[in-house]
């Protein structure tokens, strides 16, 4: 039963870090950073470097 | 729930056979880190893009020709914006600049809130520039000579996901750069203030102007649901290699009552030790190390994407041509991880469990010898 007791105690120590970690990020300033930017951009795409695989294609021409 | 004698007894034999249930633990554990680190990079990138659709054009119109996308002309907006039930359209300036020295692309985006000459930049690109000494100017090299633009901002890291490697700068100077003429624009976002009438405005739109390809929002938000495409690539090797693992671990479990343990069994059955006990007794070992496993592999899947930043993983999904130091959300999709859980959880426990109810419940003198 202390095995049992241990291993109990070190996931609770874990997922409390993570927990605290998760409470603490701030998505709310994130939130408001990204519609900011959103209200600039309009139409918003995830940054890829290469949008379509042709272009790569051509970059890379030796 | 269970008697402690047969509890600790549990725990004394896992103990006692630690070799073969690290092993077990040890690929549970890889097995669910994997998945749920692709889990929460996919679904932190999701928010995030679902935060910016806030301001989403109802309509996005873009035209191409050789099958490369192509610039839209006045008449093609004045088109559009004769149809009924349209209220705007704005013409959008953007395009990509390759950077020669870097070899890489940069999205050039036309912002009317940016002063002539001034420029914002995404961190990626800074950091492609800045290591060829531009650091407060940047010199675009266009067929018609070179355009001299001052770094205004740098955009901030929260942001990346959407602005690594855009540089924003006034429509005028954007058209410079791109060489695109005055009554040209790269794409036209339409508005259209009745959402019922969206779905119908955009297959006019492409009846009026057959070359065109109009995607709605719901079409775009859509697509941002099925950004990465699990079935192709490396998505299916990572699951093939899931895929594997766990064939390899159930085996494992299922090796774990035959040979010695079945002997085991037998002596505990023939010790008074009834049919149940000795379930009870596999599954306190086996929803131990499978309970301990999943705990795990979710905790190091979190650490490694939200305190670390998902190296190597984060290539796959956003690319490696520029620097991407990008800051996930997190983000825990709770329906999926129970999923996870019941898909794998109860395989492992049942490849142990059902083959221990069997050898128990045979002739123990046949086990025995």
């Amino acid at each position: 039963m202390k095995t049992l007791r241990y291993v109990a105690l070190f996931f609770g120590l874990l997922y409390s870090v993570i927990i605290l970690h998760a409470l603490s990020f701030e998505s709310q300033t994130k939130a408001k950073e990204i519609q900011s930017l959103a209200s600039r951009m309009k139409y918003t795409e995830l940054s890829l470097s290469f949008k379509e695989s042709a272009y790569k294609g051509f970059v890379y021409v030796p | 729930m269970f008697p402690k004698n047969l509890s600790e007894y549990a725990i004394v034999l896992l103990l006692k056979d630690k070799a073969d249930h690290l092993f077990s633990f040890l690929i549970f554990t890889f097995i669910v880190t994997l998945l749920s680190a692709v889990l929460f990079v996919s679904d932190a990138i999701q928010s995030d893009l679902k935060v910016a659709t806030l301001f989403q054009p109802d309509i996005v119109v873009e035209n191409t020709l050789a099958g490369r996308a192509y610039t839209l002309s006045e008449e093609d907006k004045e088109a559009i914006e004769s149809l009924r039930g349209v209220t705007a359209v704005e013409g959008a300036v953007d395009g990509y600049y390759y950077f020669a020295q870097g070899r890489v692309w940069f999205h050039v985006i036309g912002d009317s809130s940016l002063r002539l000459g001034a420029m914002r930049v995404g961190s990626g690109v800074y950091t492609a520039i800045k290591a060829w000494h531009y650091e407060d100017q940047f010199n675009f090299f266009t067929p018609k000579g070179k355009i001299t633009l001052n770094i205004e901002q740098i955009e901030s890291k929260a942001t990346n996901l959407l602005c690594n490697d855009v540089i924003y700068m006034h429509p005028a100077n954007a058209r410079a750069v791109l060489d695109l003429g005055m009554e040209h624009y790269s794409k036209l976002y339409v508005t259209v203030p009745n959402p019922n009438e969206v779905g119908e405005l955009t297959l006019k739109i492409v009846e009026t102007l057959p070359y065109v390809k109009a995607t709605s929002k719901e079409e775009i938000l859509a697509n941002y649901q099925h950004l990465f495409y699990y079935k192709g690539g490396v998505f299916m090797i990572l699951y093939l290699v899931c895929m594997v693992s766990f064939l390899i671990l159930l085996k494992n479990q299922i090796s774990l009552v035959y040979g010695e343990k079945k002997k085991e069994i037998a002596i505990l059955r023939s010790i008074g030790y009834g049919i149940k006990d000795i379930i009870a007794i596999k599954f306190i070992q086996n929803s131990t190390v499978a309970l301990s496993a999943f705990l795990s592999g979710v905790g190091i899947a979190y650490l490694y994407v939200f305190f670390f930043q998902a190296p190597l993983l984060r290539s796959i999904f956003l690319g490696s041509e520029l620097e991407h130091s990008v800051e996930f959300t997190p983000i825990m999709d709770m329906n999926m991880l129970f999923l996870l859980f019941i898909f794998s959880v109860i395989p492992f426990l049942a490849c142990v469990i059902l083959p221990s109810w069997k050898i128990a419940i045979a002739d123990m003198s046949e086990a025995v010898r």
